[in-house]
């Protein structure tokens, strides 16, 4: 594995790329795409092993942080949907540019599957792209991510006071842009109205959650292959507070891609 | 302030250990290299990224700072079989402060982190001379008989814990069944025989981390201490530290933050910047060469 800095200087961006293992025929090239926020914290471990299994199976991989995230550079604050989209196209330029791989596969998890699809819509280099959990609905996200931040709220014996002005708006600790918030709410099922040539894969951790994203698939007759996995949810702080790896939809993300 | 250049280090065993160095754009002369030393299982960016804001406020100041991932955690390896957790963690910041003696002359070191960060923070500066300070977010710490009635009288004015009662959720039912069990068995006395501080300094009585605290402190280690609300269950008044250890003498050597509004990462804006803040203070104050001693606080 080698850690990187990429980009233009003023917008450096990381990365760790892991070459393929030596003893196995090369695959392909893959990029892995963080959710957001909290999520991200919680699900590194997971990425990491991730791309440790890609590579072991023969994959050039790339996981990296957006800008305004992790080890980038930029504020906490800075940085959208759009900006995430045109940081993971980066990523997809200087994956080829290592590896001299044209056959591109994504994988994102929440948000960042919403990048890796728009990606993948976009590209026609991308040959595959996996989604874990995605999100279809913005404002419900929003809404799921407010009602966790009550919660927590509920239970805290000092409660920031939100809505005071004293604290900035934010959400389990992540701030909340107003930009950032925008693209968030932009995300609707009929985003996945749209068509791609790349071989599509949706996991989900919940069988409730994919009915209305496959209608979209199916009304833009995009061919697409789903799998329902309980309780694989490495973006949950609970997750993060026992230090699991969810082992079994990692095996079989690298089993369905090409 | 601009921070500084940010460099990817790999150093340890067969270099293992992977972290990223801010190299500041102007040095403070004579300033010490700062170490973060991860927080639980987070990897070495910090709790909603609180070790990159530190780091690169830090290097826009002048200092040098490394935050890396301990064996294990982030894109660190794993640590060797058969070591503990705190052995393995204290011997991978001695490889930290090694590989910056090595690569960059540093001599004098400020270790910090937040939680168990802090801990270990704690114990290596007890173990190792080069340490002259100290960053603690939210160290483990015991309660006082004060810090109870304030945490319990909370309780009982916050609505959730009624409801908890009432469902028997509340911790209330599960220690009262653990203590009528160990008054059954007559175990009682025994439990409560040696006071020892929690967390990751568990292992430490009390006395011990008194005494280790003095002699470091005697030896010149600035600290910079800071308890935030999200361990108001734990601590929650400013002055507990001292009631906690009322014959440690800090000397003016400590520097005391009480940031009840904050949450345990102290993610909010406006707290996050308090923090910047008066770190940059702190370390003006301790780590400044040139500039005329200033009153702390």
């Amino acid at each position: 594995m080698t850690l990187l800095f990429f980009g233009d200087a003023g917008r450096q961006l990381f990365g760790a790329y892991h070459p393929p293992a030596g003893q196995v025929a090369v695959r392909g090239a893959a990029v892995l795409c963080a959710p957001w926020g909290p999520e991200y914290f919680v699900s590194h471990r997971t990425f990491r092993r991730l791309a440790i299994r890609l590579s072991e199976v023969g994959y050039h991989v790339l996981r990296f942080d957006y800008y305004g995230t992790g080890d980038s550079a930029g504020e906490r604050d800075e940085g959208d949907l759009a900006s995430w989209q045109a940081d993971a196209a980066l990523a997809v330029e200087e994956l080829k540019d290592i590896s001299q791989e044209s056959r591109i596969a994504l994988f994102g998890v929440r948000l960042g599957a919403v990048v890796a699809w728009r990606l993948a819509r976009e590209r026609e280099d991308v040959r595959s792209v996996v989604m874990w959990d995605p999100v279809f609905s913005g404002s419900g996200y929003l809404k799921e991510l407010a009602a966790t931040q009550s919660e927590v709220d509920r239970w805290s014996l000092s409660p920031p006071r939100r809505g005071s002005g004293r604290v900035s708006e934010e959400l389990l600790g992540t701030p909340l842009s107003p930009a950032m918030r925008n693209s968030i709410q932009s995300v609707t099922p009929d985003e996945f109205r749209g068509t791609t040539a790349a071989r599509v894969s949706i996991f989900f951790s919940d069988e409730q959650q994919g009915t209305e994203l496959h209608h979209a698939l199916r009304a833009a007759g995009t061919p697409f292959h789903t799998e329902t996995m309980f309780g694989q949810t490495p973006w949950r702080e609970d997750t993060l507070l026992h230090g699991q790896v969810p082992s079994a939809v990692i095996e079989r993300m690298v089993e369905v891609v090409p | 302030m601009t921070p500084g250049r940010e460099r990817i280090v790999r150093f340890g065993v067969g270099e293992g250990l992977a972290g990223i160095l801010s190299v500041p754009r102007q040095p403070r002369p004579g300033a010490p290299h700062v170490v973060l030393v991860n927080a639980g299982i987070v990897h070495r960016v910090g709790p909603n990224r609180l070790y990159v804001d530190m780091a690169r406020r830090l290097s826009a100041l002048g200092f040098t700072v490394l935050r890396f991932d301990l064996s294990g955690l982030g894109d660190s390896d794993s640590p060797a079989s058969g070591a503990s957790l705190i052995g393995s963690a204290i011997e991978d910041v001695r490889r930290a402060l090694d590989y910056l003696g090595r690569s960059r002359q540093a001599t004098r070191f400020v270790l910090g982190g937040l939680c168990a960060g802090a801990d270990y923070s704690l114990i290596a500066a007890f173990e190792d001379s080069r340490i002259v300070g100290a960053i603690l977010i939210d160290p483990s710490v015991e309660r006082t008989r004060r810090s109870r009635i304030i945490h319990h009288l909370r309780r009982l004015r916050h609505l959730a814990t009624w409801w908890q009662v009432m469902r028997l959720a509340h911790p209330i039912w599960s220690k009262s069944l653990r203590r009528v069990r160990s008054l059954i068995v007559m175990r009682a006395a025994e439990a409560h025989s040696e006071r020892h501080v929690d967390g990751y300094l568990a292992a430490w009585s009390k006395p011990q981390v008194e005494q280790a605290l003095q002699a470091v402190i005697d030896r010149g280690l600035s600290l910079m201490v800071v308890f935030t609300g999200g361990v108001n269950q734990q601590y929650n008044y400013r002055e507990q530290l001292f009631d906690l250890m009322p014959d440690v003498n800090f000397g003016g050597q400590l520097q005391l933050d009480f940031m009840p509004d904050a949450d345990h990462s102290i993610s909010d804006g406006a707290g996050r910047a308090a923090l910047l803040e008066s770190l940059g203070k702190w370390v003006d104050v301790r780590f400044t060469l040139t500039a005329p001693a200033r009153k702390s606080m």
